[in-house]
């Protein structure tokens, strides 16, 4: 496994080829550093909101309690340049300016800029060789403070890892729930197959 | 837009609801994409 520097990712995004790193739009020459790609806060947000029930419950016993997790979110848009607050002990899904799709050799981690972090903001996450859609960035604020977020500005940066194999990210068995998404998608926990089973197994036990 | 009714590689292991909303994504984040590349250009000088 390597890190990939400076160099090799201008000349993975100069290659043409159709299993090449893209990223669009990368608005400045200088994202690029020495071994990561600051990338940039979206326009489109999902709002963690309070409702009447009392839990996410992904798994419903009783069909008749059965409530999207998409309702306990609100969607909201801003434009370039616009604020977006985040409070205090708030998830707020969100996800990349940038368009990425990455090879089938490649791995990204994504990690808070420290500028963001020591406001109290953290995103970690980590998308699999052959992604492609927007970052998905899960926004947490830690700090007692609400923090004004600029759209567009660069919160977090990606190290890529290239790998000696080749991973096929899409298959017939498994088909991605998040596969390239562009905006921000509620959690899909609800649809993990094993959940019913689970539950089948608590009341044998 | 019509489609191919038989969608390869990446597409292949997707339903055709999956691919006509990821299609309809892509579409419009292309054009906001190039809306902000516009709109960065424009107010390089202040």
């Amino acid at each position: 496994m390597k890190l990939l520097t400076h160099n090799e990712i201008v000349d993975q995004l100069k290659d043409k080829n159709f299993n090449t790193l893209f990223i669009e739009p990368l608005l400045a020459d200088d994202q690029i550093g020495s071994v990561s790609i600051d990338i940039r806060l979206g326009y489109d947000f999902l709002v963690s909101i309070l409702t009447r029930k009392p839990a996410i419950d992904p798994c419903p016993v009783d069909d008749e309690r059965k409530r999207g997790i998409q309702s306990y979110f609100q969607e909201t848009r801003r434009q370039i340049g616009d604020r977006f607050v985040l409070y205090p002990n708030q998830v707020v899904l969100s996800t990349s300016l940038e368009y990425i799709s990455l090879p089938d050799n490649i791995y990204a981690e994504i990690t808070t800029r420290s500028s963001y972090s020591r406001l109290g903001v953290s995103v970690t996450t980590t998308l699999q060789p052959g992604w492609r859609g927007s970052i998905p960035l899960e926004l947490f604020n830690h700090g007692n403070s609400p923090v004004e977020m600029v759209v567009g500005s660069r919160i977090c940066q990606v190290r890529l890892f290239q790998i000696d194999s080749k991973v096929e990210y899409v298959t017939a068995k498994s088909s991605r729930k998040y596969f390239g998404a562009v905006r921000p998608t509620v959690s899909r926990a609800d649809k993990d197959q094993e959940l019913e089973r689970l539950t089948r197994i608590s009341k044998c036990l | 837009m019509k489609m191919s009714k038989t969608p390869s590689g990446l597409w292949a292991h997707l339903s055709e609801n999956d691919i006509e909303r990821i299609s309809n994504d892509l579409i419009e984040k292309s054009i906001r994409n190039r809306m902000v590349m516009e709109g960065w250009n424009e107010t390089a000088n202040p």
